[in-house]
């Protein structure tokens, strides 16, 4: 299996680096060997830094013309075998919505790293807002899933880069890397470990698909998309087409195709393609579903975040706790998709449910849709900037009383 | 599980992201036992603009809150406006370091122990290299704080600078250090 493991050349140690460069040595961990992008604040330094390292590891760095020739140049390097990437800020990412919605489509993997500036329109591109959450799942036109994932540090802009391209090389399916313009521009120290051990944490890209008696897969046998297989009661993803392999379909339609690639217009395949293509992401939710819990076992309210707050947010439920207040804290690790069943279950232990976001309320929605039990779920809405640990050790207090 | 928060302004240009990059760097690569988080004011600012930059130390595994928490314990102003700005967020047995060439002692009137550290002077008339005001200030703050140990700063001033300018620049920290600490006996006595 160790056809696709690249070499990766940063000497095993500690490092001070921003968050922008430990996604870029995430990425290059992981495998990424192309990068296209076009320059916005507060993202500059990804690009600046790929073009620097990518052809020391023997990849390729494209400025493009703009956010749409990104992401198309990143799906092309994607069937053409390479792990790839892009990074942008809200006015490009919309700008790759419709391509996101295409390579969804022919469940392409690709990884988008998403460092989220003020909006909307142009915004500040000095400040940190989580504005995009819910584009990012819904920005694109047709139904289709993402994966996304929400790091807090630079140590997890690098770690889970690396499960990012995990993710889309398992499941096939746009993934997303939520910074923003605090964390993307943060120092901290960022552990790289040796490099047998990340060999270990990196999924490689496959050329060779194997049948289940580890048998290579003849061009007949091999499906390019997904297909549920009734019998086993799973959906059935194959490895990503490969333009350098005879696996490759004569032609890949961004139309409504079948498992075999074939573009038709019978209601009958826009529904076994949509149902596919969606449920290998929502049927395995607690497989790729990432969270992490504080104190959350005897607790009686609990604040559920995601990136930075989620920081604050530690703070403030020690503080708590240190003053005898049964405070807990729940962490999206991966915001999309969303963990409705882990949240249903933390909603059945606590009383109320507090939610801070660097936005006006877009998951607290998703969190008051998940909870049972009459769970009063409340949003901590902040625009433009971090929450203080003050303020939610107050919105604790007050909710316990 | 102990904290330490620090907050340096002034003028970009006159080397506040460097030095607080120089203190998240000695205490995350050259000293055992403590991490850092450093950020700064992101943004249009260039030279001339004011700017500011925040480290917190810690000995915990990870940092969680990566802003300084206000008041802080460690305030560093390098312009008057930065003190006026910010001399209401020290605490009051923190510690507020400044350069009196760019700083008027009767402009920053803070309820924190105060210490005047003519780095710009030093590096000016003794040094011959107005740029080495940087490591002064840092092996000034140093030997005040004691937040670093001295050895760790030294690796890092090694690290920071240009190989040509390394010797400069070490002399422009031990007199920084020297100061730091004099100044701290002469208050205890």
């Amino acid at each position: 299996m160790s056809e696709y493991i690249y070499e990766y050349d940063m000497p095993p140690g500690r490092y001070v680096w921003m968050g922008n460069t430990a996604m870029v040595e995430g990425a290059l961990a992981a495998g990424c060997r192309f990068f296209a992008g076009y320059p916005i604040t507060p993202q500059n330094e990804v690009p600046e830094r790929m073009s620097q390292r990518l052809p020391q590891v023997g990849g390729r760095f494209i400025q493009m013309e703009d956010e749409i020739g990104s992401i198309s140049a990143v799906v092309g390097a994607a069937l053409g075998g390479l792990k790839a990437m892009t990074s942008t800020s809200g006015p490009g990412f919309s700008l790759m919505q419709e391509t996101m919605s295409w390579a969804a489509a022919i469940e392409v993997p690709i990884v988008v790293g998403e460092v989220q500036r003020t909006g909307p329109g142009a915004g500040i591109v000095s400040l940190p807002h989580h504005s995009d959450i819910i584009q990012a799942h819904y920005g694109g036109n047709g139904e289709y899933q993402v994966i996304a994932f929400a790091p807090a540090t630079s140590q997890e802009l690098f770690d889970l880069t690396i499960e990012a391209f995990n993710a889309a090389e398992t499941w096939r399916t746009p993934t997303i890397i939520f910074s923003d313009s605090w964390l993307g521009h943060i120092h901290e120290e960022v552990k790289v470990p040796p490099l047998d051990e990340l060999k270990k944490r990196v999924i490689p890209r496959k050329k060779v698909a194997y049948d289940a008696e580890g048998k290579p897969l003849k061009r007949q046998q091999y499906l390019p998309f997904t297909m549920y297989d009734k019998k086993a009661g799973e959906y059935k993803i194959s490895i990503t087409p490969n333009i350098t392999t005879e696996y490759f379909p004569e032609w890949l339609p961004a139309v409504t195709h079948t498992p075999q690639s074939i573009p038709n217009e019978f209601q009958e395949s826009s529904e076994i393609m949509v149902t596919n293509i969606n449920n290998k992401i929502l049927a395995n939710e607690e497989k790729i579903v990432k969270i992490d819990e504080y104190f959350t076992d005897d607790a009686d309210v609990a604040l559920v975040c995601y990136g930075l707050p989620y920081r604050t947010a530690l703070r403030s439920v020690k503080m708590a706790r240190a003053d005898g207040m049964k405070a807990g804290l729940f962490r999206l690790i991966t915001v999309w998709p969303f963990a409705k069943k882990a949240v249903r279950e933390l909603s059945q232990k606590v009383k109320k449910i507090l939610v801070p976001e660097i936005n006006i309320g877009q998951i607290v929605i998703w969190v008051e849709a998940a909870v049972e039990d009459g769970t009063e779920v409340k949003p901590i809405p902040a625009i433009s900037r971090l929450h203080e640990p003050k303020e939610l050790y107050n919105e604790i207090k007050e909710a316990l009383n | 599980m102990t904290r330490t928060e620090i907050k340096i302004a002034g003028y970009g240009g006159q080397g506040v992201i460097t030095l607080s990059k120089m203190i998240a760097a000695a205490a995350i690569l050259h000293q055992e036992g403590i991490t850092a988080t450093q950020t700064e004011a992101y943004g249009a600012q260039a030279r001339g603009g004011a700017c500011w930059a925040e480290v917190v130390i810690s000995d915990e595994e990870m940092i969680d809150y990566p802003r300084a928490i206000v008041p802080v314990d460690v305030l560093m102003v390098f312009s008057e406006e930065a003190a006026r700005n910010y001399k209401g967020e020290v605490k009051k047995d923190g510690i507020a370091i400044f350069d009196p060439l760019t700083v008027r002692p009767r402009k920053f009137k803070v309820k924190a122990k105060r210490y005047a550290v003519p780095a710009n002077q030093i590096a000016t008339e003794e040094l011959k290299m107005p740029v080495t005001q940087n490591a002064i200030m840092f092996g000034a703050f140093i030997g005040i704080t004691g937040l670093i140990d001295e050895e760790s700063g030294r690796q890092c001033v090694r690290d920071f600078v240009p190989s040509k300018f390394i010797d400069i620049n070490l002399k422009a920290y031990e007199r920084g250090l020297e100061i730091g600490k004099k100044l701290k006996e002469e208050e205890s006595s």
